[in-house]
């Protein structure tokens, strides 16, 4: 079995979100948090999954979730 | 030989174990008003040759002892679990936890000057924290009556710890750079607020709220005591600050008109309302999801400016821009720094409903570490003085993260302005009232962010 991963779906806004995320749990992506002010559904599957799902009506993106840092304590280089 | 060391009773909770986390250590030194810099553990260091039968003068003292040589490279000092004392053989110095020591008076023997000529143990010296980044000597400039130390005789003593207790705290570099402000402390603001025309601004940001997405705040600094602070993290830490960058934007973006004594006004909007939204661990990184799960905060409860200096490389996130696009319909803003990596601006300041800053150095020239290419704006970013941890308070540092919260406390006096301008109308104000620069628009976009 493959190692899950995070993942940011982005879906187009032509369907209800949750009937999206309820599909996407049909898939075998494990939903988190359905962030429907942003269009968007957080969760992690793995990358199998995670590529299947792009065919899912009503994804429009899907993207390992997004890091961001300011760098460890007392970088140089920071953001 | 021994080394008398401090005189300062040594308190202990279940923060001070041989396992215990370093920023667990932290805050509860912060909790307890403790700028002793200690940690409440000690270092035994063994006399040469002495190490085993140190190690056993420990057993016989009921300690449970764990040796470092069991644990991997990559472990840290919570691979010790439930121990009393972590030995490192190869150095010859052990770890003792606060209980520990305290049941076997070790903060009596420390202050002893020199040991039993029998004794495997040649020194007891209390652990301190060590701050990645800053040079002692700069940390020692907090602290009243140690002045005169010297980094060396800061470090003596536990130089051998230092490196594990880094590993907890993330790789140590240099700060590109940390050069007082001598000027701002001559005419009482700093370069970055009167290159803005923050100080004869009538405006404090009243009224509006700013959220800033970072590291958290450090909650009992003197300079937001007072201030009402709504607060969530993101993270699975506390909101408290234990990395410093979070603290520094906030203070830029809010810090008070009148610090105290001769420090020099630093912060933008004095009456914002604070919103603190913990995005990014102590150790300055995301946790899966956690900066949309912030910026969702921040949109539901209406923070009319929401300063992001943090970033990561790549293409446009759609999730992003929609957060951007859904906080504009909102009447929001979202503003996002470009990133220092002297090239294309990451993400989420790529997308096109966030606002994206540039950094400028004194002489408002682009910093040469700033990003480039999708810019809307740009604000001081090099040598830029604001709060930070205590007990250092202040600190200086670059980078476009520190020209984010110019730009959001700008906005905030102009949001207070006027109540149409918010969302789209505050960001086309900013841009339209930006000091024009002789740069590509690549570089400064509009131009130096100005207050009202």
């Amino acid at each position: 079995m493959s190692q899950r991963s995070s993942w940011t779906v982005t879906t187009s806004g032509d369907q209800p979100i949750h009937d999206v995320a309820k599909k996407l749990k049909e898939h075998g992506f494990e939903v988190g948090e359905v962030i429907a002010e942003f269009k968007s559904i957080l969760g992690s599957a793995s990358d199998d999954v995670a590529e299947a799902v792009k065919g899912v009506a009503g994804v429009a993106d899907v993207q390992r979730a997004p890091k961001a840092d300011v760098g460890p304590p007392g970088a140089s280089i920071t953001w | 030989m021994a080394q008398r060391s401090s005189s300062r009773p040594v308190s202990t909770s279940s923060a001070q174990g041989v396992s215990s986390p370093v920023e667990a250590m932290f805050l509860a030194a912060l909790e307890r008003g403790d700028d002793s810099m200690e940690t409440g553990r000690f270092l035994v260091t063994f006399k040469e040759g002495a190490t085993e039968e140190g190690v056993r003068a420990f057993g016989a003292q009921g300690m449970r002892v764990a040796d470092a040589r069991d644990f991997s490279e990559n472990d840290t000092l919570e691979a010790a679990g439930d121990a009393d004392s972590l030995v490192m053989p190869e150095i010859g110095v052990a770890i003792v936890g606060g209980e520990a020591a305290r049941e076997r008076q070790m903060g009596i023997r420390a202050e002893m000057t020199e040991m039993a000529a029998d004794s495997p143990v040649d020194s007891i010296d209390p652990e301190r924290f060590v701050f990645a980044g800053n040079t002692p000597a700069e940390y020692l400039r907090g602290f009243a009556g140690l002045e005169s130390a010297s980094p060396s005789e800061y470090m003596r003593g536990f130089l051998a710890a230092a490196e594990t207790i880094a590993a907890d705290l993330g790789e140590v570099r240099r700060p590109r750079v940390e050069v007082p402000d001598e000027e701002a402390l001559v005419v009482g603001a700093t370069w970055g607020l009167i290159a803005c025309k923050v100080p004869p601004s009538t405006r404090n940001g009243a009224g509006i709220r700013v959220a800033v997405l970072d590291t958290g705040l450090d909650l009992g600094h003197p300079d937001f005591a007072g201030r009402p602070v709504l607060s969530k993290q993101f993270v699975g830490q506390p909101v408290q600050d234990l990395h410093g960058h979070g603290t520094h934007c906030t203070g830029t973006a809010c810090g008070p008109q009148a610090p105290a004594g001769t420090t020099p006004r630093y912060g933008i909007g004095f009456r914002a309302n604070i919103a603190i939204g913990k995005v990014l661990s102590n150790s300055g990184v995301s946790v899966d999801g956690s900066v949309l799960m912030g910026m969702r905060w921040a949109v539901a409860n209406r923070c009319e400016v929401i300063s992001m200096s943090l970033g990561g490389s790549g293409g446009p996130v759609p999730a992003y821009t929609n957060a951007g696009q859904a906080a504009l319909d909102a009447g929001l803003l979202i503003i996002a720094a470009a990133g220092n990596e002297a090239a294309p601006t990451g993400s989420p300041a790529n997308s096109p409903t966030i606002m994206s800053v540039a950094s400028l150095d004194p002489d408002l020239r682009p910093s040469s570490f700033s990003n480039f290419g999708k810019i809307e704006i740009a604000g001081p970013g090099r040598d830029i003085f604001s709060t930070w941890l205590r007990p250092l308070r202040y600190r200086t540092i670059s980078g476009t993260s520190m020209a984010t919260p110019h730009v959001a406390g700008c906005a905030a006096l102009w949001a207070q302005s006027s109540a149409s301008l918010r969302g789209r109308a505050l960001w086309q104000r900013l841009q339209a009232t930006a000091r024009r620069l002789p740069f590509p628009a690549t570089r400064v976009g509009a131009g130096l962010v100005q207050a009202p």
